[in-house]
């Protein structure tokens, strides 16, 4: 039962379609992804790196059939870079050309509205998801990158799904997006965004969903190895740890093990290849101390 | 419905959860598109819409236990509607299970079968069993059920489950180190579920008794930041270390980010005057360096007796999580002796170890390891005074609880003539200053300011007020 683009019909049916576009749900991502659907409201998403929370949008845009306008957020992004410009070139371009045609100059007006169309407005992300005519999934990734002050673009954007351009008017979705946006939590957002949005935070995986997307992800892998690999991770989870191993890194370390042809977790292969898991010197240490 | 949401926000207001009026109304609207089903989809539609801080979801948990305990009787965090069967252990039966230890050895059997299957919806009932059997509930009292919970794993014999668990499982995971250590972890993790069973099904009891909001008010659910560093339990100083961490990389970002955007540096004129050749020589940008950061450089000196310890080492540990954003931090630690303990702090792996090594191996103690701040003060004064400048900030970490020594608050002045400011932290509430043996009334005239620093909260707006 593939989804359409026009949404979900329950919390089970987002499951699949996820599962089908290789992205296993927790029931938690599930749900909250069916009520931005039905509520239409964008999803904040927060949680440690590589647990997947920029992958969820896009396999949001797989199971819906959906385009994926993505922004990547910076320090300096600001509207020409986010929402909209005017093609200035081609906007000299056009006087020059009426010049040439011998049009009357002094018809500013005509001119005026001619050179501030449509034609001549460059879409950047945001302006471009709302103006789609197919569904879209609309990514505003590590919104936490920019400044407080810029957030107050995304606003209008995300309340109302629709861009106000002055010289234009008021552009409105012909098709309202789905939203997602990442934030890596290293500054507090405004409240004004916050409250907008839907909040999912997505953590490291239980063990049972850690081997499904193993196995899920490295086909190749005996089930038997990924439930190991599963507890073995969730054992250095609980450690006290500078960066606990997240989703990619356990993949990794999955296929370093399957290329060392390695059946079971010996403490030899273990013990050689911990810095694919863990990525500071002094955690592969206490996990090494921890091991024997 | 919409009645139980409103307080149910009202409560998490009062822990200090902020939740719009918007925001209820888009939970009310959440909850009905999931629709009646399962307690968990129920949670989670509020906790999207309410929620907007994972840092948050102890308190919610909290509160949504409490708020919502009877609308499915299964359990806390049952992950399954209830069986038809209706639960083997009906708590009125509870009493049946022969006297004395039988019955909880019964129970405890039981509730490890209930973990081992994975199997919630049962563990729950059993603890329902086992709470209204061992937990000792009194009618009416406004107590937050912390002891009944206690008593019920008491009885239970938590250390047996441990042994009983790690019997169970022996040989699942391998032999070895590692088979060792993933056993440990599984073990930890289901009894910790069992705790969060117990628990609940307390909480689930009192609010039978006493209702919603009585409840909610008892426990009065503290945010990890809000937690006093004094009167903190175990399990609270716990949630401290770990939102600490977080904290930093926040307010280092916060201080990072001020620092920078403060002003321009001086004129850059190599990049103004290769910038304006693009305009024919005429300098139309003018280019600036980036500004010199001044940076200060912290001297703290910390007291760790006993009652200020955790104080103490909650400071250590955010300073030196935003050492970046200092020039310098060096750190002395006293009782009744001083010592610099900044070495710990450079060559230890983490801040963690660092804390351990100067518990165990700085030489604070000089008569008899009562806190004495005159003469540690001197000490300081004697050793470090010459390496203060106009640059550096001290800030003193204690409760200026001097027993009744002489509190010599001339060394303090020297020390603070030496640097360019002297801040005081003090862990106890404002209004207990100057009562018994507290001296900091000596010592405030030498310093910029005397901080109240219970919390986390505090503590993050002073840090920021010094970056």
């Amino acid at each position: 039962m593939k989804a359409t683009g026009e949404g979900f019909t329950g919390i089970d049916q987002v499951s699949e379609a996820l599962a089908q576009a290789s992205y296993l749900p927790s029931q938690e991502i599930s749900t909250t992804v069916y009520l931005a659907t039905v509520l239409h409201k964008p999803i904040l998403v927060e949680g440690p790196a590589g647990t997947g929370k920029t992958e969820l949008a896009k396999a949001l845009a797989r199971a819906l059939d959906a385009e994926l306008v993505r922004l990547q957020c910076y320090e300096g992004l600001d509207d020409a870079k986010a929402i909209y410009e005017w093609n200035y070139s081609k906007q000299l371009l056009r006087i020059q050309a009426a010049r040439a045609a011998g049009e009357d100059p002094a018809d500013w007006d005509a001119v005026k509205e001619n050179i501030f169309s449509e034609e001549f407005l460059l879409a950047r992300p945001l302006l471009r998801a709302i103006s789609l005519d197919d569904p879209a999934v609309l990514l505003i990734d590590e919104i936490d990158r920019v400044e407080l002050e810029t957030e107050a673009l995304f606003l209008e954007l995300l309340s109302d799904f629709q861009i106000t351009i002055p010289e234009f008017g008021t552009v409105s979705a012909t098709r309202q997006p789905i939203v997602i946006l990442t934030s890596n939590n290293t500054r507090e957002l405004s409240e004004a965004l916050k409250r907008r949005c839907l909040f999912l935070h997505i953590g490291y995986p239980s063990k049972e969903r850690e081997k499904a997307i193993l196995m899920l992800k490295v086909p190749s892998l005996p089930e038997e190895l990924a439930a190991k690999i599963a507890d073995f991770a969730a054992m250095l989870r609980s450690l006290d740890l500078k960066k606990h191993p997240s989703i990619s890194e356990t993949l990794d370390w999955a296929v370093t093990l399957l290329t060392l042809d390695a059946k079971d977790l010996d403490p030899a292969t273990v013990a050689s290849t911990l810095n694919v898991l863990l990525k500071y010197q002094a955690d592969v240490e206490k996990a090494r101390a921890k091991l024997g | 419905m919409i009645d139980q949401l409103v307080s149910f926000a009202d409560a998490l207001r009062e822990a200090k959860v902020p939740v719009s009026m918007t925001e209820v109304v888009d939970a009310t609207s959440a909850v009905r598109a999931v629709g009646e089903i399962d307690r968990r989809t129920f949670r989670t539609a509020l906790f999207a819409t309410m929620i907007k801080d994972e840092g948050h979801r102890e308190v919610f948990d909290l509160l949504f236990d409490v708020f919502f305990a009877n609308r499915h009787p299964t359990s806390s965090r049952d992950e399954e509607p209830e069986h038809g069967e209706g639960g083997e252990v009906p708590p009125s039966a509870a009493q049946q299970f022969g006297g004395g230890g039988g019955g909880a050895d019964e129970l405890r059997r039981m509730m490890i079968e209930a973990m081992l299957a994975g199997d919630m919806a049962r563990l729950a009932r059993l603890a329902r069993a086992a709470v209204a059997r061992h937990g000792g509930l009194e009618k009416g009292r406004a107590v937050s059920g912390v002891y009944y919970a206690y008593r019920t794993l008491k009885q239970l014999d938590v250390e047996m489950v441990y042994a009983k668990l790690r019997e169970e499982l022996a040989g699942t995971q391998g032999e070895g180190a590692i088979g060792e250590a993933i056993l440990a972890t599984h073990v930890e993790q289901l009894v910790a579920e069992l705790r969060q069973a117990i628990e609940a099904e307390v909480r689930r009891m009192l609010v039978e008794d006493r209702g919603e909001e009585a409840v909610a008010r008892t426990m009065r659910p503290l945010l990890p930041e809000d937690i006093d560093f004094m009167q903190a339990s175990r399990d609270e100083i716990q949630k401290i270390r770990h939102a600490i961490g977080p904290l930093a990389r926040k307010l280092a970002t916060r201080l990072a980010k001020r620092r920078m955007s403060r002003r321009k540096g001086p004129l850059d004129f190599r990049r103004t005057f290769r910038e304006s050749l693009g305009y024919g020589g005429v300098p139309v940008k003018l280019e600036f360096r980036p500004p010199r950061l001044s940076k200060p450089e912290i001297f703290i000196i910390a007291d760790i007796s006993g009652s200020v310890a955790a104080f103490a080492r909650f400071t250590l540990q955010l300073v030196y999580a935003l050492s970046e954003e200092f020039k310098k931090v060096r750190s002395f630690v006293f009782i009744d002796a001083i010592d610099e303990v900044t070495g710990y702090f450079e060559t230890a792996g983490s801040v963690e170890e660092a804390l351990k090594l100067v518990n165990t191996r700085a030489n604070v103690v000089h008569v008899d390891g009562h806190t004495n701040y005159g003469h540690s003060f001197e000490q300081f004064r004697e050793n470090y005074l010459e390496h203060l400048s106009k640059k550096s900030t001290v800030i003193v970490l204690g409760d200026a609880r001097n027993n009744y020594h002489a509190s010599r608050a001339d060394f303090l002045g020297e020390i603070r003539s030496r640097a360019s400011r002297l801040y005081w932290l003090n862990p106890e509430p404002a209004s207990y200053w100057n009562s018994g043996d507290s001296v900091i009334s000596d010592y405030s005239r030498y310093c910029d300011a005397v901080v109240e620093c219970r919390n986390l909260r505090q503590l993050e707006a002073f840090i920021e007020l010094i970056g």
